[in-house]
C-alpha cells in the first residue's frame, strides 16, 4: 500500500552506492529515502562519538537527532572536498564540544592548556590500538574531552592530520603535538588505573 | 601524508568500541520502535472493539433515551371520556 502511495519513499537504493553519490541524489531529488540510507549508515557511529564525549546515554540519543537535523539542513553546504564521513564527524565533534561548553562540564575545553611545554614521550600506536575494549572505554572516559576527541578523530575516524587541523583550525604541527600529548595523557591515566598491568 | 605513521597492527580497539556502541544504539532504537509498534497495536485493538460495538452502544442509548409509550394520547382519551 505504502509503495503505491509513496513510491519515492520506498525507492530501492543500491547498498554499494557511495555516501557522496547519495548526497548528490538527495540534493537533486529531495527524496528522503536517500537521507534514510545515510541515517542508517551513520546514526550508530555518531551515537558512539556522542556517548564517548558526553558520557550520558540520554544526552547522546538526543544529540544524534539534533546532529542529523543539522546535517539535513546543511547538506547543500557539503562541497565534496572532504569525505562525507569526515564532514559529518566534524559536525558531531563541534556539536558535542559546544554542548559540553554550554553545560560547563569540562573546564579544559574553555581554556587552552599552556602549562606544559615539554616535548611529550612518544607512545606507540599499538599500545592504544590493541588495548582490551573495556579498559579502552574506562581510560577514554577518564581523560579530558579535548584529548579524548582528538584520539577518536585519529584512531576511530582515521582522519588525517590535515583533516583534524582543518576541523580544529590548527596547524598540522600543532595537531601532531596535541596527539602526542593526548597519547601521553592516555598512558598516564591507564598506568594510574591499571597499576598492576604496567 | 607520507610523514604520518602507519599502524603496524591490524587490530583497532577504537573501531571495535565504535562497533559495540553502534550496536547498543541499534538495540535502543529497536526497543523504542517495538514500544511504538506495541502502542499502535493496542490502539488498533481498541479501535476495532469500538468499531464492532459502537453501533450497538448507540442503539442502547437511543432506546434508553426514547420517550415513553404515547402518554399524550392517553391524556387526550381521558379528556374525551
Amino acid at each position: 500500500m505504502i509503495n503505491l502511495l509513496f513510491p519515492l519513499l520506498t525507492k530501492d537504493i543500491p547498498k554499494a552506492m557511495s555516501d557522496e553519490d547519495i548526497v548528490k541524489e538527495y540534493l537533486s531529488t529531495q527524496n528522503v529515502a536517500y537521507f534514510d540510507v545515510l541515517y542508517k549508515r551513520y546514526s550508530g557511529k555518531i551515537f558512539g562519538k556522542c556517548i564517548s564525549l558526553l558520557k550520558d546515554e540520554e544526552d547522546a540519543e538526543d544529540s544524534v537527532q539534533e546532529i542529523f537535523m543539522k546535517i539535513l539542513l546543511n547538506m547543500s553546504k557539503f562541497s565534496g572536498k572532504s569525505r562525507f564521513s569526515t564532514w559529518i564527524y566534524s559536525i558531531t565533534y563541534n556539536y558535542c564540544i559546544d554542548r559540553i561548553r554550554r553545560k560547563k562540564k569540562d573546564p579544559s575545553l574553555l581554556v587552552e592548556d599552556l602549562s606544559n611545554h615539554d616535548v611529550p614521550e612518544d607512545v606507540d600506536d599499538v599500545f592504544l590500538l590493541e588495548m582490551e575494549i573495556g579498559r579502552l572505554k574506562v581510560v577514554l572516559d577518564e581523560i579530558p574531552t579535548k584529548d579524548r576527541s582528538i584520539l577518536l578523530m585519529k584512531y576511530q575516524d582515521e582522519m588525517s592530520i590535515k583533516e583534524i587541523g582543518h576541523l580544529l583550525d590548527k596547524s598540522e604541527s600543532a595537531i601532531k603535538m596535541k596527539i602526542k600529548r593526548a597519547k601521553q595523557k592516555f598512558k598516564k591515566v591507564y598506568s594510574e588505573i591499571y597499576k598492576e598491568a604496567v | 601524508m607520507a610523514e604520518e605513521k602507519k599502524h603496524t597492527t591490524k587490530k583497532n580497539s577504537f573501531k571495535e568500541l565504535e562497533r559495540l556502541q553502534a550496536e547498543q544504539y541499534k538495540k535502543n532504537t529497536d526497543a523504542v520502535g517495538s514500544r511504538v509498534k506495541g502502542s499502535l497495536g493496542t490502539i488498533g485493538l481498541i479501535s476495532e472493539i469500538v468499531e464492532l460495538y459502537f453501533s450497538r452502544i448507540v442503539d442502547v442509548f437511543l432506546k434508553l433515551s426514547a420517550a415513553p409509550e404515547t402518554p399524550i394520547n392517553n391524556v387526550e382519551k381521558e379528556e374525551e371520556e
